[in-house]
């Protein structure tokens, strides 16, 4: 099972996310700030970060940029409900796995959750 | 709308996109765009229009439509599509699946397995009239278009939305992303945005479908303003990508081949699942593999479908090229040619893929100017090897060997695969003493008994030293040198200094290669000692030195003084059963209407000499080229130097399968097949005899074609169709087996057939070294002996003698000074091939960068660390490269892996920028050949290096 950082600045989106993944047997930790969750990943070691790309002070494809920089191996799924090609660029040139875009229902998260860990998945980021 | 309005609506959009994706967008099409009332109602949508990428993808193409006329977009996109999705590019947008699941430039992927599964479910394939591939987004969208149609008929909804979820929604926002960071044209990055907002509005909608909700009003609005939109452009309205009719499963199957990545032809198994090669094993018992691949090979179907490949011939125009069909390419390329006188015309080819078609055509066309990698290569090796004894490469039987000397010959790297590597590594397991002379520790250096860090290019004198030794102590075999070669005497007098009153002693030897002289003496004893198990050769680590056809000679003399010639542990002679001739009895072959015209002089060797291009184009000695499958500006010489040569030229084409530093600079481009996709028959020989088959795995993907079918094509465009008549492989393999006794069925059954055992002193029962008829080598000798003296130079008047010829009396210019101390050389590595490997991502993730090594005291003194930028300065030019700080180079040499500083594929790609490095042939000087051979001092340029 793995350790997943979850970070949205919405609480009870986090929380929801927190209890779906829960159920699967991950540890999921759960923030709303960005610092915090930074600082987190500099403490401990995690396997996967699920960002929302919209927060309050920085963007999510720049927390990635930072969780990156302290450990490159993390693997991440960005998530957003307004998807534009720009933000895919970024993400995708930091190495995020998946980008998808809210609603994101339970089986479709389990399943990319599921499919990143198992490395089906994990990508080679693209400089674009 | 009501549902079905929606459903034909949400068709209409995949239909406007696939179109937008297939192929280049026609001129008609660009047309109706832009104007009347597909251009106004994109005007009135965007006004209205309040999904944020849609609109700004709306605006960019309307923008760029009232931009220019329709004809002038046409144009310009027709670049950016070849740039873009025919890999003419440096930065291409894959536009298929595959190459998404990992990010891997890779196709026939596991994603094409899926959405075959798809496509069968709903009772469709992908057209047979549609070149590209299953999972290309074209075809994808158009399927989702069908599944729209069918949908607003009332049938099956759901379908559709598990291809949107669990196909298009997966990778095209990495596709999207990767259009726009790749195009600087604001219709396709347009194009991007557009298709990656509808795809999002698609899952939103899909959502809703399936809950059974109102859709998104929003969307709704653009679906109704672009159907209205699209409608007037009149796009056909049957299907254009795929086809009626679930397509039957192909069973899965196994195909024995010969693998020919490196051109070493080790037996492979190649298999197929659904038609799509899944992997690439040894063939078993095959006589040169030995059931082994390298990661070349086993990697080698990464090759075929690396998504760089070439698609479509290419046309170049006003400094970019575009597509073009066939007929117009081939028309092009012949027309230009027959234009020329063919003594200004050569032909470069870089393999030997049923090369009868191909030297057939262009000797029927008449240039005289034909050159193989041969004078890059090893041409010192053959000229040393040949005519001197029987075969240009005669490989030492490993196997019963007691002494193994290896001068520049780096097997564990270069022939890894081959079952002579097996048994040269059991042999040293098994007690054999393996010597390697190499100035850099080399992989067959780490599993060596000695590695002896010689100077580089002096292995001559080391190998005169020796058969001072050998001479002098007279250790030599007095029965084999009496009755099985010619010129002892004279060599006998060289080495003892009888000529010039200079012996060539050990200690003489030591002065000049660095060896110390009680070295060279104990490793002539105990090569003698070993002997007649025993054996001395060497490859382009002595070739690519100057002056290094005598060098070759000398140590190979070794052999021949301690009669090792196909001894057993000796090097071997070769014999292969000839095939016959590709074409049936009575069949007319082609005339030769070449001229003996040589190009260029050497002492030994006269031909077209492609170090000497740069000069031989200025002076209008050549004005074209037709290049098959070779790189020539990377690997024949000065990089810079051969790239002026190319752009001098008045006309060039290249035959190829992905875009190189040479076909960049083409007129033309023709898209090659692979060796997996095409077939021959060749004799080869790895101690046995035996015919080996080259057996295509797949038919040739996208427009690519065959070499045989592209050299036919040119060939009846010059008027020689008739000689050219096959209508299959099979019909010239089949005459090329028609004198053996096993028939093509059988062949494709087990791969290969063995005609003749390993055996051993055969020159004693053919009573010559020359095979018997009905046999042939690389080589032949006149004297039916061992000729220590070389009969070219012999003939000539000339020194043919073994030795070793400082290069600075021919070549002041490469001679080491302060300014420029080091001498710099590439080195092959395991994982490549020359330049013909850096688009196969496999193979570019287990090395994909060449540092340079250096020294551990030459960096110290020169303060650089490991992993340094460093700035390597020849006299001729200058470049950046990253440091190894090593231990295994000898002082003063620098050396990094050859084949990279490619500007396209994985190395020009900027979207995988930790694969990158550089071209040591670079720095060479310009126009330099060795005087006697014709060979480029590829390993022996001299350079300073500094931190940079």
């Amino acid at each position: 099972m793995a350790e997943i950082l979850v970070l949205d600045d919405v609480l009870d989106a986090t929380v929801l996310v927190g209890k779906i993944l829960g159920k699967k047997g991950h540890t999921v930790h759960t923030f709303t700030d960005e610092d915090e969750a930074i600082a987190f990943v500099g403490k401990q070691a995690v396997d996967l970060a699920i960002l929302d790309i919209k927060l309050q002070k920085m963007s999510g494809v720049e927390v990635l940029a930072e969780l990156k920089k302290i450990r490159p191996e993390i693997q991440a799924i960005m998530l957003t409900g307004y998807p534009t090609v720009e933000t895919a660029r970024e993400a995708i040139s930091l190495g995020a796995d998946e980008y998808c875009v809210k609603p994101i229902d339970r089986q479709e998260l389990e399943d990319k959750v599921e499919k990143v860990l198992k490395g089906k998945s994990r990508k080679t980021a693209l400089n674009i | 709308m009501d549902f079905r309005e929606i459903n034909l609506a949400r068709a209409r959009m995949y239909h406007f996109l696939s179109a937008m994706f297939r192929d280049e967008v026609p001129e008609a099409l660009l047309e109706k765009m832009s104007s009347g009332v597909f251009f106004d109602q994109l005007l009135v949508l965007q006004d209205s229009c309040s999904i944020q990428d849609f609109c700004s993808g709306l605006g960019r193409i309307t923008g760029y439509l009232k931009s220019k006329s329709a004809a002038a977009a046409y144009k310009e996109l027709r670049h950016d599509y070849a740039e873009l999705f025919l890999n003419a590019g440096k930065n291409p947008a894959f536009p298929y699946e595959s190459c998404y699941q990992n990010r891997d430039p890779l196709v026939m992927q596991e994603a094409v397995a899926s959405v075959r599964k798809a496509y069968r479910g709903a009772g469709v394939h992908k057209s047979e009239s549609y070149a590209d591939l299953d999972d290309h987004i074209a075809v994808e969208l158009e399927f989702m278009r069908y599944l729209a149609e069918k949908a607003a008929d009332g049938n099956d909804q759901n379908s559709q939305f598990d291809f949107l979820r669990n196909h298009l929604m997966g990778w095209s926002v990495d596709f999207c992303a990767v259009l726009t960071g790749a195009t600087s044209s604001d219709f396709y990055r347009g194009l991007a945005e557009l298709t990656m907002s509808f795809l999002f509005n698609e899952r939103m909608y899909s959502f809703a479908a399936l809950a059974q909700q109102e859709a998104a009003p929003a969307y709704l609005h653009v679906l109704e303003q672009m159907s209205k939109a699209i409608a007037g452009l009149g796009l056909e309205k049957g299907y254009t990508l795929i086809a009626e009719g679930a397509a039957p499963v192909a069973a899965n199957r196994s195909v024995k081949t010969h693998c020919y990545i490196c051109l070493g032809l080790c037996g492979q198994e190649v298999t197929l699942k659904d038609g799509i090669i899944t992997g690439c094993k040894g063939l078993s018992g095959d006589p040169k593999g030995g059931g082994r691949l390298c990661v070349k090979g086993a990697n080698a179907h990464a090759n075929t479908y690396s998504a760089y490949r070439l698609k479509s011939p290419l046309i170049k125009e006003n400094g970019r090229f575009r597509k073009a069909s066939w007929q117009e390419a081939l028309d092009l390329t012949a027309s230009r040619l027959k234009a020329m006188d063919p003594e200004t015309v050569a032909f470069h080819r870089g393999n030997d893929f049923n090369m009868w078609c191909h030297e057939g055509v262009m000797a029927a066309f008449g240039t005289p100017h034909k050159t193989t990698h041969r004078q890059m290569c090893d041409n010192p090796a053959r000229m040393a090897n040949e005519k001197n004894y029987s075969e240009k490469r005669p490989w030492i039987d490993y196997a019963n060997s007691k002494f193994i000397l290896l001068f520049g010959i780096n097997e564990l790297s270069t022939s890894a695969g081959q079952r002579k590597v097996a048994l040269l590594k059991k042999a040293v397991k098994d007690g054999a003493k393996l010597v390697v002379v190499d100035p850099r520790r080399c992989d067959s250096a780490e599993i060596a008994t000695e590695w002896i860090a010689i100077k580089p290019g002096t292995d001559g004198a080391m190998a005169m030293g020796m058969c001072y030794v050998i001479v002098s102590e007279q250790l030599h075999d007095l029965e084999f040198i009496d009755n099985w070669t010619y010129g002892f005497e004279a060599f006998k007098k060289r080495l003892l200094g009888e000529e010039d009153g200079i012996a060539r002693t050990p200690e003489w030897a030591a002065e000049i290669c660095g060896v110390p002289a009680s070295t060279i003496a104990r490793l002539a004893r105990e090569f003698a000692a070993a002997s007649p198990n025993a054996g001395a050769n060497s490859w382009t680590g002595v070739a690519q030195t100057p002056n290094t056809v005598h060098a070759t000679q000398a140590l190979m003399a070794l052999n021949a003084l301690m009669g090792c010639y196909d001894a057993p542990g000796g090097p071997a002679l070769v014999r292969k059963f000839k095939l016959a001739s590709p074409w049936a009895d009575g069949q007319p072959k082609p005339p030769n209407n070449a001229s003996k015209t040589k190009l260029n002089k050497s002492h030994l060797w006269s031909g077209w000499i492609p170090g000497y291009f740069e000069e031989d184009v200025k002076a209008g000695r050549l004005k074209a080229m037709l290049c098959y499958f070779g790189n020539p500006v990377m690997s024949s010489g000065s990089e810079p130097s051969m790239q002026r040569g190319m752009e001098g030229l008045e006309f060039a084409c290249a035959i190829d399968c992905y875009m190189t530093n040479t076909t960049a600079l083409c007129d033309v481009i023709l898209p090659d097949s692979t060796y997996l996709e095409q077939s021959r028959v060749v004799a080869d020989w790895m101690y046995e005899s035996f015919i080996s088959l080259g057996q295509k795995a797949i038919e040739p993907m996208y427009e690519s074609k065959t070499v045989v079918e592209i050299f036919s094509e040119l060939a009846a465009r010059w008027g020689y169709a008739e000689f050219f008549p096959w209508k299959s492989e099979d019909e010239y393999m089949a005459n090329q087996l028609r004198n053996q006794k096993i028939s093509l069925e059988e062949l494709k059954e087990v791969g290969y057939f063995v005609t003749d055992p390993q055996e051993f002193y055969k020159y004693k029962v053919w009573g010559s070294v020359n095979p018997p008829a009905g046999y042939g080598a690389s080589g032949s000798s006149s004297t039916g002996k061992y000729n220590f003296i070389n009969p070219v130079a012999e003939e000539k008047g000339i020194d043919g003698l073994p030795d070793y010829k400082s290069p600075y009396e021919d070549w002041p210019q490469l001679q080491p000074d302060e300014e420029y101390p080091m001498i710099l050389g590439y080195f092959r590595v395991l994982e490549h091939e020359h330049t013909s490997t850096f688009h196969n991502i496999a193979l570019m993730k287990q090395q994909g960068t060449n540092p340079v090594w250096i020294n551990y005291v030459d960096a110290k003194r020169l303060g650089i660390a490991d992993g340094d930028q460093v700035i390597l300065t020849s006299p001729w030019e200058q470049l950046k490269a990253r440091a190894r700080v090593t231990w295994d180079i000898r002082e003063g040499v620098l050396a990094a892996a050859g084949g990279f500083g490619g500007k396209y594929g994985l190395e020009g790609d900027p979207k995988y920028p930790q694969f990158s490095g550089f071209n040591t042939n670079h720095l060479l000087p310009p126009n330099v050949a060795c005087k006697w051979s014709g060979t480029p001092p590829l390993k022996y340029i001299k350079t300073r290096i500094t931190k940079a």
